[in-house]
């Protein structure tokens, strides 16, 4: 991995929207206050009533060839969070010298997947086609984007299952520190699909139950939607709630679906994480795992954080709360992460009750005040991709 | 930063079926087969072998459509008899060619995955050169699609210039001053620049076959030309009108 690059890479704003509330300070508050967004199973975001920016933008399809896209959930979450993440940094829009990653699995794929079904299965005459069908359901989420923000500066999609947008984060962490850009939006959206649910479902992954990481009876995940965009650039024109210190990525090279059993590609992304901002492991304050709630993943990321930090430094998921975004999981949590930074309070694992004890890790106290100086966001993938970030807080010279 | 192109490679149809025999492809998709037909090609020109580099080798695919096949095949099957069935869907990722690549070629450093419609092959040969900038020496750049006949009936509406995309794989390897150096064999091609434009009036020649992310295929068959057939800057017209200009030039 790399030396500590000598530029930093401020972020100056983010937002979310997840199934328990409609922005980031809401999102972060119901995992402080225990309340979670799963209902059998599953998290669904209830879209509100569009904001007028949201709305604004969302009107500008109706006159390109996009207009049947307006009807589905990741638009439109993609774009509040959007909105939320630009405000705060105080961004008018993007420029064409920016970046925008985007990270997904499914992208506009509901959409899709509902016609294609009904193609496949000759329930759908050609006249009844609607121009969703007549997509790459991931592509024309980031040409919409595009569109609806007039950018034509450097962007791309990841697509690297669930810890895409992790990598998103690490890529324009790289973007931005080397100059190929002074400014880098990034960011993921997921919307449940048949495809991801009966996915999942068929490879018993899935928790009826709200999901309960790391805890000895744990039986799954919940899978959720969300969205989720950070602000990245060199310039700190406003105040930055903290910097992108170090980011890696890493490969298992094991198994399709499962994880290294002693997590040995996540190992190697937390160490390059934190050779990449040129940090101990003791510097870190608090760890976000993926922690997920499923069997394997909570064990392998257990003993891979074991192996980096011991059993000193706190260790939560909060996913019992919002769910598993896949590929926009990463980007949910680094915004919970930078949200506790800036209130200087940690978040727990709800539905934590009884550690499993083969996971030695500490587990975190909820809402324990401390100042997080120093927080690392963890991240694993089908394909056996990983992804780490560590985030330094503004002021610390670490 | 200058990065080079090392090796490069195609996808052989037959050699793709005869994947179908090897055991450990027995689960592999078709694009995995010819993704992975393309890059035993491309793997073939390099003058070490590729874990020499240890952890600094990076993985990129590419691929606009993704896994058409078997995300068709589980919605079919899911919609006529409401079973799901596991392999088909662990399958339908975008990611499954780069992380099937991964474990075949035992790759420990980056591994990502692309999909950016037409403009795939040149986003991964970007996100390579990031890469190639502290992570990895070396990267494994892959660009594959296919479309399966199964839903060749939508292909008017998705292409409707009349391009019909191939089914295909290109694969390049590209590496940086140290990469070149330990595993490069003489005169490379050097990657200077890729240039996007979305205007709708864009020049250049239409290729006679396409996929996605056929930029990939492009600097792989420039590779293979040599220095005295590759013209710069190499333009893609794309079936919706934009277009895109890579600058190369060969360095002995």
């Amino acid at each position: 991995m790399t030396a500590a690059g000598p530029t930093p890479v401020w972020i100056t704003g983010y937002g979310a929207i997840s199934c328990v509330a409609a922005d980031a300070a809401g999102t972060w508050l119901a995992a402080y206050e225990g309340r979670s967004g799963i209902r059998e199973g599953l998290g669904a975001v209830a879209l509100p009533t569009e904001s007028p920016s949201v709305a604004a933008r969302l009107s500008r399809l109706k006159t390109t060839p996009f207009g049947a896209l307006r009807g589905g959930k990741a638009l439109p979450m993609a774009i509040s969070a959007i909105e939320e993440a630009l405000a705060a940094a105080g961004w008018e829009g993007l420029r064409d010298d920016d970046g925008l990653l985007l990270a997904t699995t499914t992208g506009q794929g509901p959409l899709w997947e509902d016609e294609l079904m009904r193609h496949l299965l000759g329930e759908l005459p050609a006249d009844r086609r609607s121009s969703a069908l007549a997509t790459q359901p991931l592509g024309v989420t980031l040409a919409v984007l595009r569109e609806l923000y007039g950018f034509r500066g450097r962007a791309t999609i990841l697509s690297t299952a669930c810890s895409a947008s992790t990598h998103a984060i690490a890529l324009g962490h790289r973007w931005v520190r080397s100059g190929q850009v002074r400014r880098c939006l990034v960011g993921g959206v997921e919307v449940l699909s048949r495809l991801t649910v009966e996915g999942f479902r068929s490879l018993k992954l899935l928790s009826a139950e709200r999901a309960r990481p790391f805890d000895a009876t744990r039986q799954g995940i919940n899978l959720s939607e969300s969205a989720a965009f950070i602000c990245l650039e060199r310039d700190r024109a406003g105040t930055a709630v903290a910097r992108v210190a170090g980011s890696a990525f890493s490969s298992d090279a094991y198994h399709m679906t499962a994880p290294h059993p002693e997590g040995r590609g996540s190992v190697a992304a937390m160490r390059g994480a934190l050779s990449h901002a040129g940090l101990e492991p003791a510097a870190v304050d608090w760890i976000h795992a993926h922690g997920t709630g499923s069997i394997h993943n909570d064990l392998s990321e257990g003993i891979a954080v074991v192996t980096v930090f011991g059993d000193k430094t706190p260790v939560s998921s909060t996913k019992a709360i919002h769910g598993h975004s896949l590929a926009a999981s990463g980007a949910l949590e680094s915004v919970l992460c930078l949200e506790s930074m800036r209130r200087g309070v940690v978040l727990g694992t709800p539905g934590l009750a009884t550690p499993d004890e083969k996971i030695a890790v500490r587990h975190a106290t909820h809402g324990a005040k401390m100042p997080l100086r120093c927080v690392l966001k963890n991240s694993l993938g089908f394909g056996g991709a990983n992804g780490a970030l560590v985030f330094v807080a503004d002021g610390e010279s670490r | 930063m200058t990065i080079w192109v090392v090796g490069a490679g195609l996808s052989e149809s037959t050699r793709a079926e005869a994947l179908r025999d090897d055991p450990d492809f027995r689960r592999a998709t078709t694009n995995v087969r010819l993704a992975a037909s393309a890059v035993e090609k491309a793997l073939a020109a390099l003058a070490a072998p590729l874990s020499d580099a240890g952890s600094r080798v990076a993985l990129v695919v590419a691929t606009g459509h993704g896994e058409l096949e078997p995300t068709a095949g589980f919605l079919q099957e899911l919609g006529r008899t409401n079973v799901a069935r596991p392999l088909l869907f662990q399958n339908s990722l975008h990611n499954t060619a780069a992380g099937f690549l991964a474990l075949r070629l035992a790759l420990v450093g980056p591994v990502t995955t692309v999909s950016d419609a037409m403009f795939s092959g040149e986003d991964a040969v970007d996100v390579a050169r990031t890469l190639l900038d502290g992570d990895a020496d070396i990267a494994v750049v892959v660009g594959v699609d296919t479309f399966p006949a199964v839903l060749s009936e939508l292909l008017p509406s998705l292409y409707p210039d009349g391009f019909r995309p191939v089914d295909g794989a290109a694969a390049i390897i590209l590496a940086n001053e140290v990469g070149r150096r330990q595993f490069g064999r003489g005169a490379a091609l050097a990657v200077e620049t890729i240039e996007r434009n979305f205007g709708t009036d864009s020049a250049g020649e239409t290729p006679s076959q396409f996929f996605d992310a056929d930029a990939i295929a492009v600097l792989a068959q420039a590779a293979l030309a040599g220095a005295a057939s590759t013209a710069s800057p190499l333009v893609r017209r794309k079936p919706d009108g934009t277009s895109s200009s890579t600058t190369v030039r060969w360095d002995a």
